[in-house]
């Protein structure tokens, strides 16, 4: 292996938690999420000869990862598994457990089992937002981006990407609203 | 936002300690693994896409592909209706036989190939590649349930060659065979004229040996043929010490 596909590996290894679980709130599926973030790996595989660092190396995967979150939920095989698979129910793993998540290792199971369903409730929220207000949404209330950083991962002017945010945010606070 | 509107939602605070708070879900341990294997497998079908469609990767604005297609639509339309590109040959398949004479007559005589017209495509069995016999054989088998049909080239090809040409003779014909009948009769094309445009005979000269002539014009009497043509002899009688008659064939 040559010392681009080095870099690659470690840009996967940095960054792939972060993408990971932006294509999981993005999709609200486990296997897609884990699909769809290799799948945007393998597209940034193919164009890092191509970036042309405008912006940064995170924006750029963000960027990517959006798109192909997008594309992903655009598609006819999305919609089907949708209706087949249960949302926000994590694939068990082979030894019977779940996938980690990375939380208070130390709540009781009552405590555990309530964060659980409040995140449950919270995605399926998040689910009902239009793929624009969900991506901007995710990468703000969840990532915790800058407005810049959102409007370079999402295309939108920095304007755009708050009006969008403001909408999404009062849509989730409706019905957020006495269900956490 | 007024009150009541604030009042039906959950307070912003609250709202943004709910997000922030949502569990980060982690990829799973062999996630990089997982990502070299995707990138290495990549299929045969998607390597040949890529290779493909590399030469596409060249930003193109769009207006100017679309102008550029709609050009080559209209041209390639307008290259259609060329009446030059009319007569084409054609596939084995689309063509349908015409006999002319007898097979003996023609075996030699009849040019190669397959000619269709704007009328119908026709091709002429009794070419040297295909004798009138074996074509004769190949149209039975061909018109079975057409048995019409089947009488008609029959009578055409091997039991009267004249009169009586087959029903299925048409203008672009005519020339072949009239061709066929000069070099039947010991005589010979001097002159062709032909439309610039088509590429089709307006008419030619020909020369035929005087003790041939009437038997030739006989022939050049079969309705079949005389609807097409009209002959004018330039010479009404054989320059002396030349036994022939000069002719000329006009297409109609």
């Amino acid at each position: 292996m040559g010392e681009e596909n080095i870099n690659f590996d470690e840009l996967v290894l940095e960054h792939k938690d972060k993408v990971f679980n932006l294509c999981y709130r993005f999709l609200g599926n486990y296997e897609e999420a884990d699909d769809c973030a290799q799948e945007t790996f393998v597209k940034i595989y193919r164009s890092l000869k191509d970036f042309r660092r405008e912006s940064s190396v995170s924006t750029w995967i963000y960027r990517i990862a959006v798109n192909t979150c997008k594309n992903r939920a655009a598609s006819a095989q999305y919609r089907r598994s949708r209706n087949m698979v249960r949302l926000d129910e994590p694939k068990e793993t082979e030894d019977g457990a779940r996938p980690s998540e990375i939380g208070d290792d130390k709540l009781s199971p009552a405590k555990e089992a309530d964060r659980r369903e409040k995140g449950e409730l919270i995605q399926e929220a998040i689910d009902s937002l239009p793929h624009d207000q969900k991506s901007v949404v995710i990468l703000r209330d969840v990532e915790g981006l800058s407005y810049e950083d959102i409007a370079g991962a999402t295309g939108l002017n920095p304007g755009t990407v708050k009006s969008k945010l403001s909408r999404a945010r009062q849509e989730l606070r409706k019905k957020l609203k006495g269900l956490v | 936002m007024d009150n009541k509107d604030k009042r039906d939602m959950m307070p912003e605070d609250e709202y943004l300690k709910q997000m922030s708070s949502l569990p980060k879900v982690k990829a799973p341990d062999d996630f990089l693994r997982k990502v070299r294997e995707r990138i290495e497998k990549r299929t045969f079908r998607e390597r040949m896409i890529d290779a493909l469609f590399v030469p596409f990767r060249i930003k193109v604005p769009l207006e100017v592909a679309a102008v550029t297609a709609t050009l080559l639509l209209v041209m390639s339309s307008l290259d259609v209706v060329k009446p030059s590109k009319q007569l084409a040959y054609a596939p084995k398949s689309d063509v349908e036989t015409a006999v002319i004479g007898k097979a003996d007559d023609f075996k030699s005589q009849v040019p190669k190939g397959e000619r269709i017209t704007e009328e119908k495509n026709i091709k002429f069995a009794c070419s040297e590649e295909r004798p009138a016999t074996e074509a004769l054989k190949m149209k039975k088998a061909e018109y079975k349930e057409d048995r019409l049909r089947e009488t008609e080239v029959a009578s055409g090809c091997a039991d009267s060659a004249e009169p009586g040409l087959s029903k299925g003779f048409f203008r672009a014909d005519v020339f072949p065979a009239i061709k066929g009948y000069i070099t039947a009769a010991q005589g010979a094309i001097t002159h062709i004229e032909t439309d610039k445009n088509t590429g089709s005979a307006l008419y030619f000269d020909a020369e035929i040996p005087v003790a041939n002539y009437e038997s030739f014009k006989k022939k050049m009497e079969d309705p079949a043929i005389s609807r097409y043509i009209r002959i004018e002899p330039i010479l009404k009688e054989a320059p002396q010490g030349r036994n022939i008659v000069q002719i000329r064939i006009f297409m109609i």
